[in-house]
């Protein structure tokens, strides 16, 4: 596919999102509020004077940059996914010369440009009323190996999203499955809790699960806090997660495909 | 009398309706408990560090979860007697 085309289906999408611009920002001021509520609570709990694994400035900065690293990798195409095998919208898809995937990498990058500009501000007033704790690295390569670490995150995100609602090739209803995934997935993502936090005895289950690495990693690597040992272990099972989860894409829609069928569509 | 036997076979309807699919109910039963969990877990987490958090006590903030849970399914099934109160009613009168 040309850069044109590529181009072209993208702001396509920004033009069908900003249909719905209202409901964006609300959606925007929902994923600013939910990190400021968790920080005011370990901020609380940080002022009784309690030992914790985090200090106020990294408190500060880890829920000032969630929101806006959890924007950047968000996913939400499981259940469109499993609705278009289910209902036959996938039939004009394969018709055409790109793969179906590339429509829902298209329309995750138009949501996104067009989320950036109504986040920013929001994330910008958040940080203004915590900048005098707000501590963002000032060595270069913490922000490289961030920039490094986003997409990675965002592809990490939208490939196990992608998996899941592919299973509709025979499974009749995933619904259930992408709620449950979506509130387990919250908890080991680090969206309410940092895992820094969590009990010592599942830190080895929380570094070997792929939802850690599609939100909780690029925060952990600017907030400054990993050895570099950990570094170089966190980005390795990063390239695992993208690799095993693009491995399981190709697979399911190997035989999946073999398995789907429609009529009237 | 007679709304608690129709309350009853609104019951009854929905179980026999929500068990015809067996699975989804079984992920709708785990959601529920994963919806609960989550801010169980989320709060387990915090009073590992402390026993109060602005005075609330372990005990007392769960309670307040638990609480809030219950207010909410409450409303729901309220919602959803009414509505099918409203079907019924007018399907019968049709």
């Amino acid at each position: 596919m040309s850069v044109r085309v590529i181009w072209r289906l993208v702001a396509m999408n920004v033009m069908l999102t900003l249909e719905y611009r209202g409901a964006f920002f609300i959606l925007m001021v929902n994923t600013v509020v939910v990190p400021v509520i968790s920080l005011l609570v370990w901020l609380t709990v940080g002022e009784q004077g309690v030992q914790l694994p985090y200090d106020r400035s990294q408190f500060v900065t880890y829920y000032v940059l969630l929101s806006v690293v959890s924007m950047l990798t968000a996913t939400w195409l499981a259940g469109y996914v499993a609705e278009n095998i289910r209902l036959g919208g996938l039939s004009p898809w394969l018709l055409r010369p790109a793969p179906y995937i590339t429509h829902d990498i298209r329309n995750n990058i138009g949501e996104t440009l067009v989320k950036l500009p109504l986040l920013l501000p929001l994330a910008g007033a958040v940080a203004l009323a915590f900048h005098a704790d707000l501590r963002l690295p000032a060595d270069p390569r913490a922000w490289l190996l961030f920039v490094l670490s986003l997409p990675m995150a965002a592809a990490v995100a939208f490939l196990l999203d992608f998996v899941i609602g592919s299973l509709a090739f025979w499974v009749q209803d995933v619904r259930g499955l992408i709620r449950v995934k979506g509130l387990v997935g919250a908890l080991l993502n680090g969206q309410f809790v940092p895992l820094a936090l969590f009990p010592r005895n599942v830190s080895g289950f929380l570094a070997a699960q792929p939802v850690r690495y599609s939100l909780s990693f690029p925060l952990e690597v600017l907030t400054g806090r990993l050895s570099t040992a950990e570094l170089a272990r966190g980005f390795a099972w990063q390239a695992f997660f993208c690799i095993a989860l693009w491995a399981c894409y190709r697979l399911i829609w190997r035989y999946g495909l073999r398995s789907y069928s429609a009529t009237g569509a | 009398m007679r709304y608690l036997r129709l309350w009853r076979q609104f019951a009854v309807m929905s179980f026999v309706r929500e068990a015809e699919y067996r699975v989804n109910f079984l992920l709708g039963v785990g959601e529920g408990a994963a919806q609960l969990a989550l801010p169980v877990v989320t709060f387990l987490l915090i009073y590992r560090f402390t026993p109060r958090v602005a005075g609330w006590s372990q005990a007392q903030v769960l309670l307040l979860i638990v609480g809030i849970a219950l207010a909410t399914v409450a409303l729901i099934l309220t919602h959803l007697f009414w509505s099918y109160a409203v079907h019924y009613y007018s399907s019968a009168s049709s």
